[in-house]
């Protein structure tokens, strides 16, 4: 599993680390293609804890993940049952990720907006977005 | 209502064994007239404030007490589909 974080995930407990408000992480599995290959290649083992991207390598993390939302989004339908909203590009997208929404892309969208939003505050505070692979 | 829901689910023949559900509270608009978000989300972050693990404030809430009366006694909070977010927590209760 992959996850981004916004500060060091694996020193401390996941209970710990989702108690701090200011600690925001996202997870993935390697078939959503979430981090590119090339980001991964240059750290290059099989698990690690809390890589730190540099500034160029949080960039182009934030640029894949924002095309991926665009991809998702250009298929999507008129959400009538609005239950979650982002802020997106300068458009507020109203998703709904439940089994009665009508986009089966809108969890799919969510993750990748909370990983994008991570890469986009650390960019702005000029601090390192954090990589982890483990295998749970 | 919940109760009536999940009790349908767990002994539906037509869904096989049911092993567990997946909880998802937010804060969105629909929760305007509660405070602006789910009960169960206000009741997990008040307990984890007050010092409680992720499994113990799951099974502090209304869907926790619920899901427990079910023979649900296990949370799962830390696969890839699961959130503990301020905004939102998704987890699974599970058998």
């Amino acid at each position: 599993m992959i996850h981004i974080t916004n500060a060091i995930r694996f020193n401390q407990s996941f209970d710990d680390f989702t108690i701090n408000s200011q600690n925001r992480y996202r997870t993935f599995g390697f078939e959503d293609d979430a981090v590119p290959k090339k980001i991964l290649e240059r750290i290059g083992i099989k698990e690690f804890k809390d890589e730190l991207l540099t500034t160029e390598e949080s960039i182009e993390l934030k640029q894949h993940i924002e095309n991926k939302i665009k991809e998702l989004l250009s298929t999507r339908v008129s959400e009538p049952d609005v239950r979650t909203k982002i802020s997106f590009l300068g458009q507020i997208i109203g998703l709904n990720g439940s089994p009665f929404g009508k986009n089966d892309q809108d969890n799919r969208i969510n993750s990748l907006y909370s990983a994008y939003k991570i890469c986009e505050e650390c960019l702005e505070e000029n601090k390192p977005v954090y990589l982890s692979i483990s295998e749970h | 209502m919940y109760e009536d829901g999940l009790k349908y689910f767990l002994n539906a023949k037509k869904y096989g064994k049911i092993d567990g559900t997946v909880s998802t509270w937010i804060k969105a608009d629909i929760y305007t007239d509660y405070g602006g978000q789910s009960i169960n989300l206000d009741q997990f972050w008040k307990a984890r404030d007050a010092g409680m693990s992720i499994e113990q404030a799951a099974f502090s809430t209304f869907a926790g007490k619920q899901a427990k009366k079910f023979g649900l006694t296990k949370v799962r909070s830390n696969i890839k589909s699961n959130f503990i977010e301020r905004e939102i927590v998704q987890i699974n209760f599970l058998k």
